[in-house]
């Protein structure tokens, strides 16, 4: 401890996290969490859209919205180091936009009367 | 309506007594190809693959919504009357929507990450590629179809009406189309300027092929693609017309 320090010694120790540094190592296990999470809220929004007896135009644009906030929080994870839960969001959505991109075919013959 | 006789080969082959579809095989290796493309692309320009990623991200996510946008606001009647919203969700894309939202889609990205790389470049042959691909799910599954033709290489696609084989037009066309944009490439473009091009050239063979389409006339004797296709060519060329117009003016004033 130099002079221009003052307080303990432990003033850098773990013990005191009232002001942590910034993690360069983002912890995983909280990222896998949050990526998981932030899907699963994603899906029970949709679920819960679904589910409610909205018409059914408006259901289907809730659901773009959705998508694209979720699309946009991926990106954003991708480049503030929580790469991780991108991965996981991204492999979670995934099936969702397949299903939107393969499924039916170009025009309405498909649809269902 | 579901018509499991409807097209060429609606279903490619039975797995357990499980029909394994055309379509979405081939909408599947449309993706395939276009990613697969995309990362050659990437590879022979040298291009940092995060920013490539985060775009490609943004342009599949607005390319998927973009796709069914148009669609939802051209059968808004008909697709309010269905109870089932997962059924609207599910049903129709067009590939015109599909560009211009990704084009959005990717326009956000830059904006909102502040990504200064042009991607145009390494998009457009991909792009045009998976479209090749991905048509043959259409020609299989027998959507996009022509107009009645008396002309020998018309198809029936299950109604005894002998069509016009417009997937298979449009298949040659974007054969043609990455072999041009390749050959463009290679001869040197501005940053970006490729999926100007490449827009350019689809968007107006569109509009022509959709005269040759079934599709469902709005304004002025033109459907909807045709006039989304106008607008986005005014769109893109806009410097272009400004600048006619302003030598013109220039021209009057002298």
């Amino acid at each position: 401890m130099n002079d221009f320090q003052e307080g303990s010694d432990n003033f850098n120790n773990s013990i005191d996290n009232s002001n942590p540094p910034p993690s360069k190592n983002p912890n995983t296990v909280l990222d896998v969490f949050m990526g998981i999470g932030i899907s699963a809220i994603a899906y029970a929004l949709t679920w819960f859209v679904f589910r409610g007896q909205y018409n059914a135009m408006i259901t289907v644009l809730i659901d773009f919205i959705i998508i694209a906030a979720f699309g946009f929080l991926t990106v954003r994870f991708f480049r503030t180091n929580h790469k991780v839960s991108a991965i996981i969001m991204l492999a979670l959505i995934s099936p969702v936009i397949l299903n939107l991109l393969l499924l039916g075919a170009c025009g309405l013959i498909l649809l269902p009367k | 309506m579901i018509n499991a006789t409807w097209g060429v080969r609606p279903v490619l082959f039975y797995i357990g007594g499980f029909p394994v579809e055309a379509y979405p095989i081939f909408m599947f290796l449309a993706l395939v190809t276009g990613i697969l493309v995309y990362v050659v692309q990437l590879k022979m320009d040298n291009i940092r693959k995060s920013n490539a990623l985060y775009i490609a991200v943004f342009a599949i996510i607005g390319g998927t919504i973009g796709s069914k946008i148009p669609i939802i606001i051209m059968y808004w009647k008909e697709l309010n009357s269905d109870p089932n919203s997962f059924n609207i969700l599910l049903s129709g894309r067009t590939i015109v929507g599909g560009l211009i939202g990704g084009a959005v889609g990717t326009f956000f990205a830059k904006k909102i990450f502040k990504i200064k790389e042009r991607l145009g470049n390494q998009i457009a042959i991909p792009v045009a590629a998976g479209m090749a691909v991905g048509r043959v799910g259409c020609l299989l599954r027998g959507c996009c179809y022509g107009k009645a033709t008396k002309l020998p290489w018309g198809i029936d696609f299950g109604d005894q009406i002998s069509r016009h084989p417009t997937q298979i037009y449009e298949i040659i066309f974007d054969i043609l189309l990455v072999f041009f944009l390749v050959w463009k490439k290679t001869k040197g473009v501005r940053p970006g300027e490729l999926f100007k091009i490449f827009l350019n050239c689809y968007l107006s063979f569109r509009f022509f092929l959709e005269f040759i389409r079934v599709e469902k006339v709005s304004f002025i004797g033109l459907t909807d693609f045709q006039i989304l296709c106008v607008i986005s060519l005014v769109y893109i060329n806009r410097q272009f017309i400004f600048q006619i117009f302003n030598r013109r003016g220039v021209k009057e004033n002298e």
